[in-house]
C-alpha cells in the first residue's frame, strides 16, 4: 500500500492518510487481516510527524476501519463494519456532494456525470476481481 | 546510564596544550648547549632561544586553554552542554596552572638529570652565568600573572596570538605605570639590591593576577557568542581595525602587480599596528627617562625590542598566507591569471620588506633618534661588542623564515606561528647538536675543532636549510592544499637535512682548513 | 510530568546588537509534545532567538522560559533537558567520532547506547575517523546522534539541513521523526528554525513566521493549509478587474486570474462563480508558499 501526501490539497495530513487507507481497504489493495505499516516507519516514509500518523490511526480505529491487536499491530477490519449503515451513508454523501460541486465547476453535465460514475464503478470492480485472483 | 564524568573532560583540556608545553620544556633544556657555543659568539642567541622558548611556550599554555576553543569555534559546543560556566572556568584554570607548574618542575628535573652525566658542575654554572637571580624571579612573576590573566585576554582579543600579545603587553604597561608611583615612595639606584623591592613586585604581581583572574571569570560567565564563528566578531585577526590610508592602498584597475603588492601590504596591517604600539611604548619610556634623569631605565628599550622584533618578524612571515587562508581568500587568489610562483615571490618580498623595515629597521631608527635625545651610553643592545643586535637580527630572521615556511604548509596564522616557534627552537638545536657530534668525531680522529670551523659549519647548514625551506614553501604554495601529514613529512625532511648537513660539515671541516 | 507547561515561552523578547539579526519584541509559545517551526528570512532574528534560549546571548529585555525555567538563572537545569544541533557544527578537530560522542556523553546522566549504535550504523559513520576529516553532512549527522542519544525533552535545530545533499537531508528528517519521537512522543518537543520550509512541511504541527525581529504569523500547519488558498479562474473573455475583499494578492493576465486568499476562500469562490468563468480551480498553499505570500 503506497500512500502519498499532497500538501496542496488543503486537507489536513492526517485526514489524507485516513482517506487513502480507507480507499485502499475499499479497493482491495489492503485486505482484511493484512497488517498496516506501523506508525514509525510510515511517518518516516511520508516524512510527516509521528503524531500525525498516530492521529490518523486513532481516527481509523474510531471509524471502525482498522483494529489494533496488542503486540501484533494494526489490521484492516473485515468488511462488515460495526458502523451503522446510516453513518456510512452519511460519510459517502459528503464525498458525493463535493464531487458534484466539482463537476459543476468543470462543466460536466449531470447525465455525463452519471455515466462517468458507472464507468468508474465498473473499473473498480474489475480491479477488485484481478486482485482477488492473486495478481 | 552514564554519570557525568569530569575526568574525561579534564583529559580533553590537556590535548591542545601538549605541543607548546613540550616545546617549552625542550627549549629550556637547550641551555645544556651553552658550553658549546661559548666563545663562538652565539651565547646571546642561545640565551634568547632558551628564554623565549621556555617562557613563551609556557605563556602559550594557558592561552591555548581558551584560545583553542575560540580558534576551533568549539566554544558554542562547550557552552550548550549542561555544565555550569564557573565549573568550566575552574577546570580550565586548573589545567593551565597545573601544566605551567608541571612545566617548571619538568624543566628542573630534566636539567638535574642531565647534569648528572654532564662534565663537572658546568651545567649549573652555565645556568647561573646566563640568568641572574632577579631575572628568574621576574620570570616567575610573569608566569603566574600570565596564567591568571590569559583567560581574560584571550577572550578579549578573540585569538591566541592576540591573547599572548595583550597579556604580555598589559603586564609591561602595568609595570611601566607603577614604576614612577613606587619611586615617589622610595628612590634607589639598583632596583634589585633591595630585597623589599622583590616583595613589592611579588605582591603587585599577586594583586594583578588576582584582579585579572576575577575579571576573566566574570567575562567568561557573562560571555555572549554573537557570531558562531568567532568570539570577537569580524576579522579573525584581533588587531584589524579601520585602515585610514585606504585611498592610497585601494586597488585600481591598472597593473595587476601593483594591485597585488597593495593587497600584500594591506594583509600586513596587524604588524603595522603592533609596530604602532611599540612606538607608543618607546615614547613612553623616553618621557619617563626624561622625568627621571638620575636613574637609568634604558634597559627597557632592550627588553621591549627583544620582545617586539622576533614577534613581529614571525607575524610578518605567517600573516601573508595565514590570513588569506583563514579568510578563505586563497582559493579565489589562486584562480587569478597570475602565475603562482610569481605570487609566492611577491608575498615573500613584501613580507620580508615589512619584517626588515618594521621589526629591525624601526628599532634601529628609534635607537638612533633616542641616542640624540637621551645620550645613551652605548650599553645593551646597541653595544657592537656584545653582538646583541646581530643575535636579535638572526632570531628575527629565523622567526620570519619559519613563519613563512610554516604558513604555506598549514591552514592558518596561529598554527603556522606555533609551528614556527617550535621550529625556531628545534632547528638551531639540531644544528648545534649536529655540530657537536661532528666535533666529537673530529676529536676521535685526533683533530681539534676550531671556532672558525664551527661557525662555517653553522652558516652552511643555515644556507642549506634556507634553500630547502624556500623550495618546499614554493612547491607547497603551488599545490595549495596543505595537510597535517604534509607538514609532518616536510618538517621531518627539514630537520633531517639540518642535522645531516651540520654533522657533515663539522666532521668534514678538517678538509676545508 | 506537567503537560500544560509549555516547552518554550517567550514574551516581548528584545535583543539588539548592531543592525542585523536583532529581535524587537518577539512573542512565542511552543507547547510540549509537538514539532514547531520558526520561519524567517536571513537576518529575521531566528538564530538570535535560539541563542537566547541557550543562554549564549542575554536578552536586553523580555521573558524567556524553558519548561518554566529561566535559562540564564538555571542554566544547567535547563540544558539537561534539551539538546542542540547548530547550523555550523564544530567539534574538537583532534577527536575521533567515538571520542567526541564519549566526550559529549560525559555531560549527560542518560545516554541511550542502543540508539547510538543504530544511528551510527544507519549513517554509516566510521567511529575511528577524526572529526576534522568529516564532511559537513557527516558532522551534522554526528551532531544529530549526539543530540538524540541523551533523549532530551526538547530538541533545538538551527538550520539543520542547510548545505546538505538531498539524501542526507532526507535521512536527517527521517531520523528526527523516527529515532527522536519513538519513545515518549507526547513529551518530546522539537523547535526547528529554518528557511528550507518544504523539507519540514510534513513534520511541522505549528509554526511562527518571523520578520525583522517580530512574529508576523503564528498558525497551525493544518489551519494554514485550510486558510490559504490559491484560486485560479479562466474566463472566456478578458478577466474582470474587480478587487476581491479577503484576497492577499491577485494577479491578472488577459483571460486568467490568480488570487491568493487568506481565509476568505469560499466567499471569493462564490464571487467568481457569479462571473461565470470557464474554469475554476482551487488548491491550498504549501507552508513555503504561505511564507512567501505573507512576507512579500
Amino acid at each position: 500500500m503506497l500512500l502519498q501526501i499532497n500538501f496542496k490539497s488543503g486537507k489536513p495530513v492526517y485526514l489524507q492518510v485516513v482517506d487513502q487507507i480507507k480507499a485502499a481497504a475499499a479497493s482491495g489493495a489492503v485486505q482484511s487481516g493484512e497488517p498496516l505499516p506501523s506508525i514509525r516507519p510510515l511517518a518516516e516514509e511520508l516524512r510527516v510527524n509521528r503524531n500525525t500518523i498516530a492521529k490518523a490511526y486513532t481516527e481509523l480505529e474510531n471509524q471502525g476501519i482498522i483494529e489494533t491487536l496488542p503486540g501484533k499491530g494494526c489490521f484492516v477490519k473485515p468488511n462488515n463494519s460495526p458502523l451503522k449503515k446510516e453513518v456510512r451513508r452519511k460519510l459517502l454523501t459528503e464525498e458525493i456532494d463535493h464531487v458534484i460541486v466539482q463537476a459543476h465547476h468543470l462543466q460536466v453535465p449531470p447525465d455525463e456525470f452519471l455515466n462517468l460514475v458507472r464507468e468508474r464503478q465498473a473499473a473498480m470492480q474489475e480491479r477488485q476481481n484481478s486482485h482477488d485472483k492473486g495478481l | 546510564m552514564n554519570n557525568p564524568q569530569p575526568g574525561m573532560q579534564l583529559v580533553k583540556e590537556f590535548r591542545p596544550i601538549l605541543l607548546p608545553w613540550i616545546g617549552a620544556v625542550i627549549a629550556g633544556s637547550l641551555i645544556v648547549l651553552k658550553p658549546l657555543v661559548d666563545g663562538v659568539g652565539l651565547e646571546t642567541l642561545l640565551i634568547m632561544v632558551v628564554s623565549y622558548g621556555f617562557l613563551g611556550g609556557l605563556a602559550l599554555v594557558p592561552t591555548m586553554v581558551f584560545g583553542q576553543e575560540v580558534h576551533d569555534r568549539t566554544l558554542s559546543l562547550l557552552l550548550v552542554q549542561p555544565v555550569g560556566r564557573s565549573r568550566i572556568w575552574r577546570q580550565k584554570m586548573l589545567v593551565a596552572a597545573g601544566a605551567v607548574i608541571a612545566g617548571v618542575g619538568a624543566e628542573v628535573a630534566l636539567l638535574a638529570g642531565i647534569s648528572t652525566w654532564y662534565p663537572g658542575g658546568e651545567l649549573w654554572e652555565a645556568v647561573q652565568t646566563s640568568f641572574r637571580g632577579e631575572q628568574l624571579f621576574l620570570s616567575g612573576v610573569f608566569l603566574v600573572a600570565t596564567v591568571c590573566s590569559s583567560g581574560f585576554w584571550t577572550l578579549e582579543a578573540g585569538s591566541i596570538v592576540g591573547g599572548v600579545v595583550f597579556a604580555t603587553a598589559s603586564q609591561l604597561v602595568t609595570a611601566l605605570a607603577l614604576v614612577p608611583v613606587w619611586e615617589r615612595i622610595r628612590s634607589y639606584d639598583d632596583p634589585f639590591r633591595d630585597p623589599l623591592n622583590f616583595i613589592i613586585i611579588g605582591v603587585m604581581g599577586l594583586i594583578y593576577s588576582g584582579l585579572f583572574l576575577w575579571l576573566g571569570w566574570r567575562k567568561f560567565v557573562r560571555l555572549e557568542l554573537r557570531d558562531a564563528r568567532s568570539v570577537a566578531s569580524g576579522n579573525s585577526s584581533s588587531l584589524a581595525r579601520r585602515w585610514p590610508a585606504r585611498a592610497l592602498l585601494g586597488s585600481r584597475p591598472e597593473s595587476p602587480v601593483l594591485n597585488l603588492v597593495r593587497k600584500e601590504i594591506w594583509l600586513q596591517k596587524p604588524i603595522a599596528q603592533l609596530a604602532g604600539a611599540f612606538v607608543v611604548f618607546w615614547c613612553g619610556v623616553v618621557v619617563l627617562q626624561r622625568l627621571r634623569p638620575n636613574q637609568d631605565i634604558t634597559y627597557l628599550f632592550d627588553v621591549v625590542t627583544c620582545l617586539f622584533a622576533p614577534v613581529s618578524a614571525l607575524l610578518a612571515g605567517c600573516i601573508s598566507l595565514g590570513e588569506e587562508r583563514s579568510l578563505n581568500l586563497s582559493l579565489s587568489q589562486m584562480a587569478l591569471p597570475f602565475s603562482a610562483p610569481a605570487q609566492w615571490l611577491l608575498k615573500l618580498l613584501v613580507s620580508l620588506g615589512t619584517a626588515a623595515v618594521l621589526s629591525l629597521g624601526l628599532p634601529i631608527l628609534l635607537f638612533a633618534i633616542t641616542g640624540g635625545i637621551l645620550e645613551l651610553h652605548g650599553s645593551g643592545l646597541m653595544n657592537p661588542k656584545d653582538e646583541g643586535i646581530l643575535g636579535l637580527g638572526l632570531v628575527s630572521a629565523l622567526m620570519f623564515l619559519l613563519g613563512f615556511w610554516a604558513s604555506t604548509l598549514s591552514g592558518n596564522t596561529v598554527r603556522a606561528a606555533i609551528v614556527a616557534i617550535v621550529g625556531v627552537i628545534t632547528l638551531p638545536a639540531l644544528a648545534l647538536l649536529g655540530i657537536y657530534w661532528g666535533t666529537l668525531f673530529l676529536k676521535a680522529e685526533g683533530i681539534g675543532s676550531q671556532n672558525e670551523q664551527i661557525k662555517a659549519g653553522l652558516w652552511i647548514t643555515a644556507a642549506g636549510a634556507l634553500i630547502l625551506m624556500l623550495s618546499q614553501s614554493l612547491i607547497q604554495f603551488r599545490r595549495w592544499q596543505g595537510g597535517r601529514s604534509q607538514l609532518l613529512s616536510y618538517s621531518l625532511l627539514l630537520a633531517g637535512v639540518v642535522l645531516f648537513v651540520a654533522v657533515g660539515t663539522a666532521s668534514l671541516g678538517f678538509l676545508m682548513l | 510530568m506537567n503537560n500544560t507547561t509549555p516547552a518554550i515561552e517567550i514574551k516581548d523578547l528584545v535583543y539588539t546588537y548592531g543592525r542585523s539579526d536583532a529581535v524587537h519584541g518577539l512573542n512565542l509559545t511552543v507547547p510540549a509534545g509537538g514539532c514547531y517551526g520558526l520561519f524567517g528570512r536571513n537576518g529575521a532574528g531566528k538564530t538570535t532567538t535560539m541563542k537566547c534560549l541557550l543562554n549564549l546571548l542575554r536578552p536586553r529585555s523580555g521573558i524567556v522560559r524553558l519548561f518554566g525555567m529561566d535559562p540564564a538563572k538555571q542554566e544547567v537545569e535547563v540544558k539537561r533537558r534539551l539538546a542542540y544541533v547548530p547550523d555550523y557544527v564544530a567539534f574538537y578537530p583532534w577527536m575521533s567520532v567515538r571520542e567526541t560522542l564519549d566526550y559529549l556523553a560525559s555531560f549527560r546522566a542518560h545516554w541511550n547506547r542502543d540508539t547510538e549504535r543504530g544511528l551510527l550504523d544507519r549513517f554509516q559513520l566510521d567511529q575511528r575517523q577524526q572529526t576534522s576529516t568529516l564532511s559537513k553532512g557527516q558532522k551534522t549527522q554526528v551532531a544529530l546522534v549526539a543530540a538524540i542519544c541523551p533523549e532530551p525533552d526538547l530538541l533545538l535545530l538551527d538550520e539543520p539541513t542547510s548545505g546538505l545533499d538531498p539524501i542526507v537531508r532526507r535521512e536527517f528528517i527521517e531520523t528526527v521523526i523516527g529515532a527522536y519521537q519513538e519513545s515518549d512522543p507526547g513529551n518530546r518537543t522539537i523547535l526547528v528554525s529554518t528557511h528550507l520550509i518544504s523539507e519540514f512541511e510534513g513534520l511541522i504541527d505549528e509554526f511562527t513566521i518571523m520578520n525583522k525581529g517580530r512574529e508576523v504569523l503564528t498558525l497551525g500547519a493544518d489551519q494554514a493549509r485550510d486558510r490559504y488558498q490559491k484560486i485560479r479562474a479562466r474566463f472566456a473573455t478578458n478577466a474582470p478587474e474587480t478587487t476581491f475583499p479577503g484576497a492577499l494578492r491577485q494577479r491578472r493576465n488577459a483571460r486568467e486570474l490568480e488570487i491568493i486568499a487568506n481565509g476568505g476562500g469560499p466567499e471569493i469562490l462564490d464571487q467568481l462563480r457569479r462571473l461565470s468563468p470557464e474554469s475554476l480551480t482551487t488548491e491550498a498553499l504549501t507552508l513555503e508558499e504561505v511564507f512567501i505570500a505573507t512576507l512579500q
